[in-house]
């Protein structure tokens, strides 16, 4: 039944397509954005400079140790300088991490200021996982990028040049045949890297497509354990564990494969070295001393050089990074521009011609045409996934309709400050969202007026919200939990009513408000609710027939997509959807 | 907090547990014998290499012979390791493959009780992070040992070389295990602080990310920036910290290094002075401690990579502890229809709420029965009792004469379809949704037959890819009324003998409502079906009702029965009528 596993396809959906030379730009602009701390990178480069300097002495005094100069003032020299250059490192370490940090923390917000920013229709297409860690983690890859890449290697430069210049000192052809060995020992060095990296990546893949399998089975366990699926999921779970396996398994001989040659590139380059040395030293051209001097010194000129495949890897690793993170900064901002109206006026609110879909896959409304007429309250009823709970979100304006228009008073709703339009409506979506906190603190989200106690409790009572949260042992101050779980459906419905109900909007809009409640629940809720329609615009999305009594517009979205309207008689005599719905 | 407590009394029986966990997973032993040998090698060809060393920094590289060994001992140490690595490796990715897939079986066996007690996240976490750290304990035993034969030979070269000197270095150990041991703890601690404001900072986010609508129509824009600006001003204080103790910590660590340092130039330098040591002596001296210094941490790292190891597989033991669902049973259930029977039954989820108490009620087979009550009242809870996923903490449910807990598990549920509130949907296409509920791959007739009555089809004509429509990330590509029709349709494809309804037409408009109910009662009539509804108007075609109210049953009967006796009913009905 269930195809073959393919654990990949979810993951592929956010690998970048098109590399373009635009994500570097955006780079710059997020570190000048950022405000990188410039005075902690300019101490650590400084202080990475004077430490070089003790560096370039230690070898040579170590040598004359070797080669038998034992005096009291040669030791003295050696411990203090390895000494100091060690403290004097660590203290440059603690100006390494304090910048990193900061970049971290400054990365952050100027993310989280843009996503913040983004249209609401960014956030259906990436699930909440893979933003965090947009936030959180390629953040510090992009640090990583700039403290380990791009100051390391000016650092490294320096540290090159004084370290090749210092060999010369001891002898010209020894640079001469250093430097023949360098591009063998980078290329190597690249060629490996290069391969170990894809593999590499393999796994991550395949250990991100296995977590990601694995929790989406976990939260789907009723239904495998009432369909009696747990031998077919067994199977497909060790399908994906198997995939992993292999996944690790060729990194682990590839891994192998670099192994023996880096091993041979190291004793060739000891050899290499031993070889230019020992004629050296024989000939006297090289005295015990020098020669321990230029062995260090070479051996750490050719590691630097190796190293630099590593430094390739961590620029792809940026580069991924960059990507995800570009992605967002380059994303549609809502609400940024300036709006030609600032608050919003009374009048009717009419669809022309609206035509909308979520993505390009189907088309959920189609030149739908009515009006909400001001300060009454409207119903809209129709058959289920018709485009119902879609018109709200158009006029909350989380969305914009692909053709057609809205508009009030003549102007379109679009031209009015965004901010402003959504603090006059009231909108109690059917998924009641709670953020963790109080339910105090949740019934005041938002609000950025001053409200008493009383107040809060009047509303509550009002949407029959009252009665269950005195009953609670901590009240007003219990905690909701994360997303409100602690609560059920029908009271957080309640507590998102009470929370209307002191936004005192203009317009009230509710999708589906007593599905969550029983009969005696909604009795009451829709009681409290008769209370808020005087001077408002009210907006109704249900199927329930007992919340229709009493409305003075009904809006019906047929099957066909055109769309009804008119007072409940006309209705009842011309509509045959409403006709069932109202008929017993 | 209790846990934490537990666990720490436990500590003993943990190493324990820690040791079964290796027998119970199919570990590759004669590979781990196999890396413990080439560990020793490894170290012992190292040894071998420290007199090269020591000529190359000494200059006597134009000795005869010298450059032939030092190539030969190199190969050979590249071989050894080679294979250590190739060995090594398998034995990890082995011993990790092993461990997975008993997990996930495992996981898949408990009962439904467990996972409201564990957070999916530590799920998922046993099987991967944790998982990877159980496993490497075993090579770092071997690793633990080749080490500490590498410290002592070293140490024991280094004493022919000159004895005093070596002595000395003998007092340095101890003050470097304290020194150590305290690092350990700080470091300890740095990495829980850390951790904990990690996740602090990203538990903010995601509970934001994941309510970006909410933000937006709440208008909280400027709220959440300030908010979010606080949680990662946690994680920077925690990096600043850490940043801080890192540098106060490390020169307290590398004061070890000093000390033989000092030892080795200062000390060996003056025997030299003496006339006591060769300088060649000192050169060679030198070259042994180098490697002194490591094996000495790689011995503490190993022992901490021991010890993580053990937190690991503590909580994967205590996963694998953990009691299976009762799958086995003693009987299949009776051939012939029977009634089921609520005898006594109370029932609590968290053992402090009770949710039923003590009810006695008898469903009739081959009827109606609808349940109706008050929001809380223990209607759902009832269903999933009957389903089995969870267990009554006292009294007895009995299909006919049997007991339920003593009938086989998959073959109970086989008989039931149940389609509870919130219709969850698995990850695949919208055929993969329905299709799953089928014991084996259904025809074409039967599938058609399904999607009709459930009224699918009208729906999945106006989406483009029809069938084959997968369920998008967030799972918002189809409405609630659609899911809910596709969760009926998968209990019908089951043809179960028992149908348990839970509000599961809530989201639907009266007039699909009322089509899909008569569709189901009709295509089901003879069987035996559970309805929870609020909608008066359906109840009336069931054939028994039961009313609850706060976890017991206040009355049952018939429609018209209970209209007259049962003031609870009686208000419901005249609300609905309005």
């Amino acid at each position: 039944m269930m195809g073959k596993v393919e654990v990949n396809q979810k993951i592929r959906l956010e690998q970048p397509e098109n590399p373009n030379r635009g994500i570097w730009k955006l780079f710059l602009k997020l570190c000048l954005k950022a405000r990188l701390p410039y005075v902690w990178i300019i101490i650590y480069g400084l202080i990475s400079i004077f430490n070089t300097k003790l560096y370039l002495l230690i070898p040579s005094k170590t040598g004359e140790l070797f080669a038998g100069n034992v005096s009291v003032e040669l030791i003295t020299v050696i411990i203090v300088s390895q000494i100091a250059m060690s403290l004097i490192g660590q203290v440059n370490t603690l100006f390494e991490n304090l910048a990193t940090a900061r970049i971290d923390r400054n990365f952050r917000n100027v993310l989280w200021d843009k996503v913040l920013k983004l249209t609401p229709s960014f956030f259906d297409k990436f699930p909440a996982n893979s933003l965090i860690s947009r936030i959180t983690s390629d953040t510090e890859n992009l640090r990583n990028f700039i403290m380990k890449v791009v100051v390391a290697e000016l650092l490294g430069i320096y540290v090159f040049y004084v370290t090749l210049a210092q060999i010369s000192n001891y002898d010209p052809s020894l640079t001469y045949l250093l430097l023949a060995l360098i591009p063998v020992v980078m290329i190597l060095s690249f060629i490996f890297g290069r391969l170990f990296m894809k593999a590499s990546i393999q796994v991550q893949d395949k250990l991100a497509g296995l977590t990601q399998f694995i929790s989406e089975l976990i939260s789907s366990i009723p239904v495998i354990k009432a369909f009696n699926k747990e031998e077919l999921e067994s199977k497909r779970g060790n399908q994906a564990i198997h995939q992993l396996y292999d996944a690790k398994k060729r990194l682990l001989y590839i891994g192998l494969f670099q192994f023996p040659i880096n091993s041979i590139v190291t004793l060739a380059q000891t050899v290499t070295l031993l070889l230019i040395g020992i004629p050296l030293l024989q000939d006297g051209r090289l005295d015990v001393a020098t020669w321990y001097a230029f062995y260090m010194f070479a051996n750490n000129l050719l590691n630097m050089v190796a190293n630099k495949g590593s430094q390739w890897d961590a620029i792809k690793t940026t580069q991924g990074s960059l990507f995800r993170v570009a992605h967002v900064l380059k994303s549609p901002e809502e609400g940024m521009i300036p709006y030609a109206k600032e608050a919003m006026e009374s009048g009717d609110i009419y669809f022309n011609k609206v035509s909308f879909g979520y993505d390009d896959r189907s088309e959920v409304l189609s030149h739908a045409t009515f009006t909400i007429p001001f300060q009454r309250t409207s119903v809209i009823i129709g058959p289920s996934g018709v485009g119902k709970t879609t018109i709200l979100k158009l006029l909350e304006r989380l969305y914009e309709p692909t053709s057609g228009g809205i508009v009030l008073n003549g102007s379109s709703i679009h031209e009015f400050n965004i901010r402003r339009w959504r603090q006059d409506i009231a909108y109690v979506s059917q998924e009641v969202p709670l953020m963790s906190g109080t339910i105090k603190e949740n019934i005041l989200f938002g609000l950025k007026h001053n409200i008493s106690n009383e107040e809060i409790v009047m509303a509550a009572t009002l949407a029959n919200a009252h009665a269950f949260i005195t009953e609670l042992p901590d009240g007003y101050e219990t905690q909701v939990g994360q997303f409100g779980s602690n609560l059920s459906g029908g009271q957080r419905q309640r507590i998102a009513i009470a929370r209307a109900i002191l936004q005192n909007p203009k317009i009230l809009v509710l999708d589906e408000p007593t599905t969550a409640l029983d009969a005696i629940a909604k009795s009451e809720v829709l009681e409290g609710l008769e209370n808020l329609k005087k001077n408002r615009t009210v907006i109704i999305v249900t199927h329930d027939s007992t919340v229709i009594r009493d409305t003075d517009h009904i809006i019906v979205l047929n099957k066909d997509r055109s769309v009804s309207s008119g007072s409940h008689s006309e209705m009842l005599v011309s509509n045959s959807f409403y006709q069932s719905m109202m008929n017993r | 907090m209790d846990q934490k407590v537990a666990v720490g009394k436990t500590e003993q029986t943990s190493w324990k547990t820690f040791l079964t966990f290796y027998t119970k997973i199919k570990f590759p032993w004669h590979l781990l014998i196999a890396t413990v040998i080439l560990s020793f090698a490894m170290t012992q060809v190292n040894l071998l290499l420290v007199p090269y060393t020591a000529k190359i920094y000494a200059g006597g590289i134009t000795e005869s012979n010298f450059l032939q060994g030092l190539i030969l001992w190199s190969l050979a140490y590249a071989g050894v390791s080679f294979v250590y690595q190739l060995v090594s490796g398998f034995v990890r990715i082995i011993a990790i493959r092993n461990t997975q897939r008993n997990l996930w079986s495992k996981i898949l066996k408990l009962p439904i009780s467990s996972y409201d007690k564990e957070q999916p996240q530590s799920l998922i976490s046993r099987i991967t992070s944790d998982t990877e750290s159980a496993v490497s304990a075993p090579t770092s035993v071997a690793g633990f040992f080749a080490s500490c034969y590498g410290l002592i030979k070293a140490y024991l070269e280094m004493s022919k070389i000159y004895d005093k000197l070596a002595f000395l270095i003998l007092f340095v150990i101890p003050f470097a295990f304290v020194i150590i041991f305290i690092i350990g703890k700080l470091q300890y601690r740095m990495n829980f602080a850390i951790n904990k404001a990690y996740s602090r900072m990203t538990s903010f986010f995601a509970e934001r990310l994941a309510n970006m609508q909410y933000i937006k129509t709440a208008n909280v824009e400027n709220e959440e920036y300030q908010s979010g600006i606080q949680a990662s001003q946690i994680k920077y204080k925690a990096d600043v910290l850490n940043a801080i103790l890192g540098t106060l910590q490390t020169p307290i660590g590398l004061s070890v290094q000093y000390a033989i340092m000092i030892i080795v130039f200062a000390g060996g330098a003056s025997y030299v002075r003496s006339g006591d040591m060769q300088i060649k002596g000192l050169v060679e001296f030198y070259s042994y401690s180098m490697i002194l210094l490591p094996s000495f941490f790689e011995i503490v790292s190993q022992w901490q990579n021991i010890k993580s190891s053990h937190g690991g597989s503590y909580k994967i033991a205590v996963l694998m502890n953990m009691e299976n669902e009762l799958l086995k049973g003693k009987f299949a259930a009776d051939k012939d229809p029977s009634d089921i029977q609520f005898d006594h039954v109370s029932f609590t989820y968290d053992g402090e709420h009770p949710v039923l108490s003590d009810i006695s009620m008898t469903i009739p087979h081959g009827k109606v029965t609808a349940i109706v009550g008050e929001n809380g009242s223990g209607k759902s809870s009832i269903l999933k009792l009957i389903s089995r996923f969870y267990e009554p903490g006292a009294g007895e449910i009995k299909y006919g004469q049997q007991r339920l807990s003593d009938l086989y598990m998959h073959e109970w549920r086989n008989r039931i379809g149940f389609v509870s509130q919130n219709s969850p949907m698995i990850p695949g296409t919208l055929r993969e949704n329905v299709v799953y509920g089928a014991a084996s791959t259904p025809s074409e007739e039967e599938f058609e037959r399904a999607a009709r009555l459930a009224n699918v089809s009208e729906f999945i004509a106006e989406l483009k890819e029809g069938w084959d429509t997968p369920l998008s990330i967030s799972q918002t590509n189809i409405s609630g009324g659609q899911k809910q029709r596709i969760a009926i349709a998968r209990a019908i494809i089951k043809n179960p003998d028992i149908l348990l309804l839970d509000e599961a037409t809530s989201n639907l408009d009266n007039a699909n409502q009322r089509e899909v109910m008569q569709a189901l009662l009709q295509a089901m009539k003879g069987r035996t079906i559970i309805m929870i509804m609020h909608e008066m108007d359906l109840v009336h075609q069931a054939d028994h009702i039961i009313v609850m109210n706060k976890g017991s049953v206040e009355s049952q009967g018939t429609y018209e029965e209970l209209l007259e006796q049962c003031e609870s009913f009686k208000t419901f009905i005249e609300l609905q009528k309005g």
